[in-house]
């Protein structure tokens, strides 16, 4: 059955190129949203299997869209993979106790990024 | 020890008559029997007849109630069967004759009810009733559409036909006036209705009424009702029966009273006409019968209610009272009655207990009259026995006491009927005889003792008397007495001791007294008796109590020991004074450590010596009595001739002290001084020698220590290296002398004592004045109040050195009144140095411990604080006074007191020196402050760990810089990972050949690809500027331009863009010439105006100003002054630190140098308040995304504000959000020498 991926980044070149990745190179179906409000909004509607998720973001960043997400009974079982340019300790840290399934690094190689995710969620590919 | 119940009986009664004793035992118990049964008798009855009582009446309640049930159901019945006739088509309420014979026939049928029944909706009424009291006695009411208020009144014939109109009435519309029509109509249903006029009549009915409907309509056709006149009511309550005293009462639930069996009138008729007259029902309070009137009231009192009888509501069960009428026991039942047609009353039933208890108490009375008959009979039967049986027996005790009173002729008859009491009789005569028998021998025996005892008291030489014991009153004395006191018989009988004033103590009289009542006797008792003519004879006094004449009578017997009695009394004052003195003597010589000896002169023997001999010699007091000259022995071999001469000079009668050695037989070596004096006779000859002999070796040795201590000392002294001792004293008219000064003083003070003791105040040559003077004042103060002497003075050495004593003495006043210091003076100055060093030393270390810029803490091992300095009580918010009363484990936080502890632990089992330690501390503020502490050991002098002595260093400022570095890590690292990520997604992209055949796509890849090169190669370089910047490695080249020129290059440069946003750009040029880098403040014109046009909407307009500020040679110009609205916010940046930022502007406020302003104002978003400063920081823009919306590296505020502190001037913003924000920017204009100064700068 396709996935369903949900990509949120403000960043609209990297929703691009990760959105070409997840539909051109697995085949899957993505969806994308600019911010962590509109993020959140597309969680509450569509049936995903993962949200790929920036950290640094206006308004509402990576970490509070992910206790949101965790707050609401509707998404709080939405696997959450993070995709971040941050490379501090500190961060790391608070990604561990978001209990998020993974953690992509940018910048990440766009053939082959699909697969990380199929990786860190378990899917047979 | 407890008395047995049984004795205290015994002794309680005793005497009774035998006719009691006979009598009582029988008739109480009988008395008992009958009481007790009369009361069970009279308590059984009383038991019976109360249940018998609450029995009856609940049984005539429950009769009432299923009587009076039966009674009401009729109407409902009657109802009933109408409406069913109606309902199955046997009666047409319509035809008229038929309704009226049905009627008829239903009145017949029923006895009990009084009326029945119908109206029609269309006012059609029709009713049959019967009225007793008349004849005939039934009647036809009649009314009919249209005038239903015209009422017809027939004479019913006896088989219902219609008779003569007896009377027509008005103004009863029974649809209206009447309440059973209006309850039927209403409910629809079957019911009572409440109490109402009976037609036009002065009584009340009741009414049951029920509706009929049209079953295939369900139209109402009518209501049938019935009446029962609530007369009847009574009167069947009446007949009922219960009691002749008895009630029953029916009331509803306010206690209006509806029906009573006593048939007295329950209502009062009042205003009103015909049909419609008002009446009111009487309540139960109201009564016309007192026994109702009384329940009534009983049951309100009961309930405490006072106006109603409310709690009749609450009586929804069954309850049961007694209630007293007239002091008669009344048995009272209420029970509510309700039906289902809404009756809901209470039926009160009342009956008196003397209804039925009458019979009972009858018989009762009958009982209790036989038992006491009965008791009666017994008693009297029972006197009359024990008369009889008593009168002998009374009889033989009367004799028998007149027998014991002396009347010996008491003889008893012995015939009576009875044996025992013939036996009885018999046996007492034959008593009686011997008794007298007895008697006869007694009385001769006594009158020859009696004789015998009057011989002897008349002849007997000692002297007598007989008298009474209660009083002493003298009966009878002999010959001897009278001679013996000098009185006259006739003066003595009759009168007592007392009277005649014998007793010389009335002391001893008691004491006689007190021996008689406790013996009854009294041997040879000494006593001074006193005669008639005063002398005081001492007498031995014995006595005896005996009866005499049946009166209790004293026999006194007197010796006379006066004489014998003067004689001992001498001897033993004599005896009693020689004593008391020997025993004088003999303490004081015995107890007196000096030998004291008495010795004949004649024959030299010794008369007396003390026991001190044998103390002092060490031999025995004996062998010197037996040879006087045998202490000579003891004599030190020494001093023998000594002693020997001297006692030649005693012999020659002198007195002589001498002192001398002796030796005791253990060889030990005694001290004697000896004090001999001689006794000698009026003609001068030596009677005897007497002398004290005392032991002085103790004061001997002490003597010969003392000398032995002087030498010492002065050896002392004369030895002291670096010093001298002396006696100083002061003697009142002479003055201040040495008496004493060891050698010392010439090594010390270069004098030699001789001098110094002839001349005091040569030793006042090497002092100092003012020295000199202190010590006079404290000598002077030591010889008011002989206060010990300290002090520490200067001489001068023979070399003109400096030399340091240290003086003390301590004074003692002698008997003389001299005063004396024994002192010592010693050389100091080696500890004068030293002292100095030290407190320079230690000044060098307070001076370092306070001015260290770290914190310094000294704690004990225990934690406590010992010393703190300024830097530390800074970092802690804490005065020195409040940490020295607190621990290091206080203001250290929680979490990292552990490790302090481990720390100072492993210091003090000596595995490591001293410690390191990040730790923090909480303030007295409360404020946590991150601190780098080394931490070691200071030691005692026995190498025991005496204080832990800590470093502390603030590191607030270092830990800031690390997290502002690792922020800007990543920062950056999120700026440049962020386009490289779209970079290599959109190239990794295009690589994989995915877009191959789709090229629009691989297009917007590449632009991808470009867009974020650009944006990474401007952040690169925007990086590099402004690194370049501050780090000063690329030197801003100044020159002269005009500002015009500037502000035109910029607007050249930004016009492409600012007409692609369609914003129009106005610029107010200021031409003058200005020294500074063009390029770079046409960069930061550039970089303001791109934001500004950035950050507009189309259509707006971006201005751009320059402004000539302040003056030459004049103050700080506008800006220092310059308003700033309430509304506008504002910032600037420039040269200063922060903290001077925040200061009121004033920029170069001591230099009043001109400036140009620069200002860039645009009309978009605005910047919040909050933002205004830190828009100038690294990477720090409003929104995150602008960089990617408007392009922006988030450097470019940052270069900005460097170029313009490099030139010396300030940077900052004010904003309207949402309305409008501006730039300024200031740069100095330099002229003389800042000119020359800037010139060399740029080189």
């Amino acid at each position: 059955m396709t996935k369903r991926i949900l990509i949120v980044d403000d960043e609209e070149d990297i929703r691009d190129v990760v959105r070409v990745s997840i539909e051109e190179f697995a085949g899957w179906l993505a969806m994308t949203a600019a911010s962590g409000g509109e993020g959140l909004q597309i969680a509450r509607t569509e049936v995903l299997d993962v949200i790929l998720m920036d950290i640094s973001m206006p308004d509402m960043d990576g970490f509070q869209m992910c206790e949101a997400l965790k707050a609401d009974t509707q998404t709080q079982n939405i696997p959450v993979v993070v995709l971040t340019a941050k490379a501090l300790q500190d961060d790391s840290d608070r990604f561990a106790k978001l209990d998020v399934a993974g953690v992509i690094t940018k910048p990440f190689n766009p053939i082959t990024v699909w697969r990380q995710v199929a990786e860190i969620m378990d899917w047979s590919i | 020890m407890p008395i047995a119940p049984h004795r205290i009986f015994r002794s309680s009664i005793t005497n009774l008559p035998l006719r009691w004793v006979l009598t009582v035992p029988f008739i109480l118990p009988t008395i008992g029997a009958v009481v007790v049964v009369g009361y069970l008798a009279h308590r059984n009855d009383q038991v019976a007849v109360e249940n018998l009582g609450h029995q009856l009446v609940e049984e005539t309640n429950a009769r009432v109630t299923q009587e009076l049930k039966e009674y009401l159901q009729t109407p409902i019945l009657i109802n009933r069967l109408n409406v069913d006739a109606v309902s199955q088509g046997l009666l047409d309420v319509e035809n008229v004759s038929a309704l009226e014979s049905t009627l008829f026939y239903r009145l017949q049928q029923f006895e009990q009810v009084s009326a029945v029944f119908f109206a029609t909706p269309q006012g059609k009424f029709r009713l049959v009733d019967r009225l007793p009291e008349l004849h005939p006695a039934l009647y036809l009411v009649i009314a009919d559409p249209p005038n239903p208020e015209q009422i017809f009144i027939y004479r019913l014939n006896s088989d219902g036909s219609p008779g003569e109109l007896i009377q027509t009435n008005e103004g009863l519309d029974v649809r209206y006036d009447r309440p059973w029509y209006q309850r039927a109509v209403a409910t629809g249903q079957p019911g009572w209705n409440p109490i109402s006029q009976y037609g036009s009549l002065e009584f009340l009915t009741l009414d049951a009424s029920q509706p009929v409907y049209d079953r295939a309509t369900g139209q109402l056709l009518g209501v049938f009702a019935v009446h029962i006149r609530l007369d009847y009511l009574s009167e069947f309550l009446h007949g009922l029966n219960i009691s002749r005293d008895g009630r029953v009462i029916i009331m509803d639930q306010s206690g209006a009273l509806i029906a009573t069996s006593t048939r007295e009138q329950l209502h009062q008729f009042g205003s009103g006409t015909d049909y419609h007259r008002q009446f009111v029902q009487r309540n139960i309070v109201e009564s016309q019968d007192d026994l109702t009137r009384s329940l009534g009231e009983y049951l309100r009192d009961r309930t405490g209610e006072l106006d109603a009888l409310d709690a009749l509501n609450e009586l929804d069960e069954t309850q049961n009272f007694d209630f007293r009428y007239n002091g008669e026991l009344q048995y009272v039942k209420i029970k509510p009655h309700q039906d289902q047609y809404g009756l809901n009353w209470r039926i009160v039933t009342v009956i008196p207990k003397s209804h039925f208890s009458k019979a009972i108490q009858d018989n009762a009375r009958q009982t209790l009259l036989l038992c006491l008959l009965t008791l009666a009979t017994a008693v009297l039967l029972g006197m009359l026995a024990a008369d009889k049986l008593t009168a002998r027996l009374a009889q033989l005790n009367r004799a028998s006491q007149k027998l014991a009173a002396g009347n010996l002729d008491q003889r008893l008859p012995t015939d009576s009927i009875v044996y025992e009491l013939n036996g009885l009789a018999k046996a007492f005569n034959q008593m009686a005889d011997q008794l007298q028998q007895s008697f006869d021998r007694i009385q001769t025996a006594l009158e020859e003792s009696e004789e015998k005892f009057t011989i002897v008291f008349r002849t007997s030489p000692d002297p007598m008397a007989i008298a009474t014991l209660a009083e002493g009153r003298m009966l009878e004395v002999n010959d001897s007495l009278l001679k013996f006191f000098g009185y006259a018989r006739a003066e003595m009988v009759g009168r007592t001791a007392l009277e005649l004033n014998l007793w010389c103590s009335l002391v001893q009289r008691q004491h006689y007294r007190a021996l008689l009542q406790r013996q009854r006797s009294v041997r040879n008792l000494e006593t001074q008796l006193r005669t008639k003519s005063g002398e005081i004879k001492t007498v031995l006094l014995s006595a005896e109590i005996r009866t005499l004449e049946g009166q209790d009578c004293l026999i006194v017997a007197h010796r006379d020991i006066t004489e014998r009695a003067r004689l001992e009394a001498d001897r033993k004052t004599t005896e009693n004074a020689l004593r008391e003195s020997e025993e004088r003597f003999r303490q004081i010589a015995e107890n007196i450590n000096q030998l004291f000896f008495v010795r004949s002169a004649e024959t030299g023997q010794f008369l007396y010596i003390s026991p001190a001999y044998e103390k002092i010699w060490g031999r025995t007091c004996e062998s010197l009595y037996q040879d006087p000259d045998s202490w000579l022995e003891s004599l030190h071999p020494d001093d023998r001739l000594f002693v020997l001469n001297s006692i030649q000079t005693q012999t020659q009668g002198s007195p002589t002290h001498r002192e001398y050695r002796i030796l005791r037989p253990s060889g030990e070596v005694r001290w004697i001084a000896a004090e001999i004096s001689l006794i000698v006779n009026k003609t001068g000859q030596t009677l005897s020698y007497t002398g004290f002999a005392e032991d002085i070796t103790d004061r001997k040795q002490t003597e010969q220590a003392l000398q032995e201590r002087e030498a010492m000392l002065r050896a002392i002294g004369d030895n002291l290296p670096k010093g001298f001792i002396y006696q100083r004293v002061y003697e009142p008219g002479k003055g201040f002398y040495y008496s004493y000064i060891s050698a010392g003083i010439e090594r010390l003070l270069g004098l030699k004592p001789e001098t110094v003791l002839e001349n005091p105040k040569a030793i006042r040559g090497v002092g100092f004045a003012e020295d000199l003077a202190h010590a006079d004042q404290v000598i002077q103060e030591s010889l008011m109040h002989l206060t010990p002497v300290e002090l520490q003075m200067r001489n001068r050495t023979i070399n003109g050195d400096i030399q340091w004593s240290s003086i003390r003495s301590t004074p003692r006043r002698l008997a003389d009144g001299r005063i004396v210091w024994d002192g010592i003076e010693v050389d100091i100055t080696d500890l004068k140095r030293a002292e100095a060093a030290l407190r320079a030393s230690e000044e060098q270390f307070r001076r370092a411990f306070d001015d260290a810029p770290t914190g310094v803490s000294l704690v004990r091992i225990t934690g406590q604080f010992v010393k703190v300095n300024a830097r530390y009580c800074d970092l802690l918010g804490y005065t020195e006074a409040e940490l020295l009363l607190m621990t290091f484990q206080e203001i250290t936080h929680p979490a990292d007191l552990d490790k302090d502890l481990e720390g100072l632990q492993r210091m003090l089992t000596g595995e490591i020196d001293s410690f390191q330690l990040e730790k923090r501390y909480i303030t007295k503020q409360g404020a946590i402050v991150p601190v780098l502490m080394h931490a070691a050991l200071i030691y005692d002098p026995d190498g025991q760990p005496l204080y832990s002595v800590g470093h502390v260093q603030d590191i607030r400022d270092r830990l800031k810089v690390e997290r502002m570095k690792e922020e800007f890590i990543s920062v950056v690292s999120h700026e440049l990972r962020t386009p490289l990520t779209s970079i290599r997604g959109a190239l990794g992209i295009l690589g994989s050949g995915v877009f191959d055949d789709r090229p629009e796509k691989a297009k917007h890849m590449l632009q991808i690809a470009i867009n974020n090169s650009d944006r990474l190669v401007n952040l690169v370089n925007d990086i590099l500027n402004l690194e370049r910047l501050k780090s000063g490695k690329v030197q801003l080249v100044r020159e002269q331009c005009q500002v015009a020129d500037l502000m035109h290059q910029a607007i050249d440069s930004v016009q492409p863009i600012a007409d692609q946003a369609e914003i129009t750009l106005s610029c107010i040029p200021l031409f003058t010439i200005l020294w500074a880098a063009p390029d770079a403040i046409i960069q930061t014109l550039i970089n303001l105006l791109s934001n500004a046009i950035k950050f507009s909407s189309a259509g707006g307009t971006v201005w751009l100003k320059a402004e000539m500020k302040g003056e030459w040679g004049v103050g700080s110009g506008e800006i220092e002054n310059r308003e700033v609205s309430k509304d506008a916010a504002y910032t600037r940046t420039g040269t200063t630190t922060g903290k001077e930022q925040s200061e009121p502007l004033s920029f170069h406020s001591s230099s009043p140098a001109p400036y140009i302003l620069f200002s860039i104002k645009d009309q978009g978003r605005g910047i919040p308040q909050d933002k205004l400063e830190i828009i100038f920081e690294q990477f720090q823009q409003v929104d995150v995304s602008d960089s990617r919306k408007k392009g922006g590296t988030g450097l470019g505020l940052v270069i900005c504000k460097n170029i313009v502190q490099q030139h010396g001037g300030q940077i900052w913003a004010e904003s309207r959000l949402g309305e409008e924000s501006t730039f300024y920017f200031t740069l100095p204009l330099l002229v003389g020498d800042d000119h020359d100064k800037a010139d060399s700068d740029c080189g």
